[in-house]
């Protein structure tokens, strides 16, 4: 029955590309059985919801290679710390949560100075030659936004987070989660020369 | 302008193996309790021993500000006047058991 769950999960991801048809019930379910002690829950939940944590510590840090440090250490604090997330009641913004501020860590531990590798952000559909070259220069116009604002357009556009609830998960008010956005959409238009 | 098509890169295949051999790593760890992490970590028995040093000290120091607020006992009475035993506390530790002897009550302060 157990294996049962875990493909349907797999399913549930692989089908979307960011794990985000995973329903809350599913994912607070599994976090139950990682506080119960079943680590083995661990592998579905990161099916369901690496690729988006992993994406929110990429246009959050600017570096891949920091982004899956920073789910690394998500994982690690739900493996190591059980108790805290017997609680939980929403997974999926408490997952984010912890990727924001894994990602918050890693921005003020890093070294002033040091380049970052320069992965993009952004990938396009196989086979398209036009939107391939659409994301490499929304890639390179992201790098020029502000973290915060970047990071709040993720948010809004790829999670599908209304403001209220990137507040929440950013821990800013709903205002200023949405002028973060606005700035960010403003400033990435220019960048591209008006496109819309 | 349009995101239609688009997605944020994905993470590498092999980060999967990486996250969860971490996390049990660090389940594994959690649970080995605190005598295996005082075995492992020297800073941790450093710690671990200038905690105990400080509860001993703090325990001897609770000791002897008991014995020394303890009310002098008196031997004999000499003319009536109850007199403490010498234990070479000092004149204001034992101002409240001289007040007989010294016929007078002394003002000071207790703060």
């Amino acid at each position: 029955m157990g294996n049962v769950a875990v493909i349907d999960v797999r399913m549930l991801a692989a089908a979307d590309g960011l794990g985000t048809n995973v329903r809350d019930e599913e994912l607070t379910g599994l976090l139950a059985r990682v506080a119960g002690g079943d680590l083995g829950a661990l592998g579905p939940i990161y099916d369901a919801c690496a690729a988006e944590l992993f994406a929110i510590a990429h246009w959050r840090t600017g570096s891949a290679a920091d982004a899956a440090d920073c789910v690394q250490d998500v994982f690690v604090r739900l493996a190591s710390s059980p108790s805290v997330i017997a609680g939980v009641r929403h997974a999926r913004r408490y997952l984010i949560t912890m990727a924001h501020r894994a990602a918050i860590d890693r921005l003020r531990a890093r070294r002033p100075g040091v380049p970052l590798a320069d992965e993009p952000f952004l990938e396009a559909p196989l086979f398209d030659p036009a939107r391939a070259l659409d994301a490499s220069r929304a890639a390179e116009g992201l790098r020029e936004v502000p973290a915060a604002q970047r990071e709040a357009i993720y948010l809004h556009h790829f999670a599908e987070l209304p403001f209220r609830e990137i507040g929440r998960v950013t821990g800013v008010p709903t205002f200023t989660a949405a002028s973060r956005y606005r700035l960010g959409m403003a400033k990435l238009r220019k960048l591209m020369g008006g496109a819309r | 302008m349009s995101w239609d098509g688009f997605r944020p890169l994905r993470p590498p295949v092999a980060l999967r193996e990486r996250v969860l051999t971490a996390a049990w790593d660090a389940a594994a760890q959690a649970d080995a309790g605190v005598f295996s992490a005082l075995y492992r970590d020297r800073l941790l028995r450093a710690c671990a021993a200038v905690l105990s040093g400080l509860v001993v000290a703090n325990v001897v120091a609770l000791h002897e500000g008991a014995e020394r607020a303890a009310p002098a006992p008196t031997v004999g009475i000499e003319d009536g006047v109850a007199v403490p035993v010498d234990w070479g506390l000092t004149m204001a530790e034992q101002l409240d058991a001289l007040a007989p002897v010294l016929g007078t009550t002394i003002a000071r302060s207790r703060g």
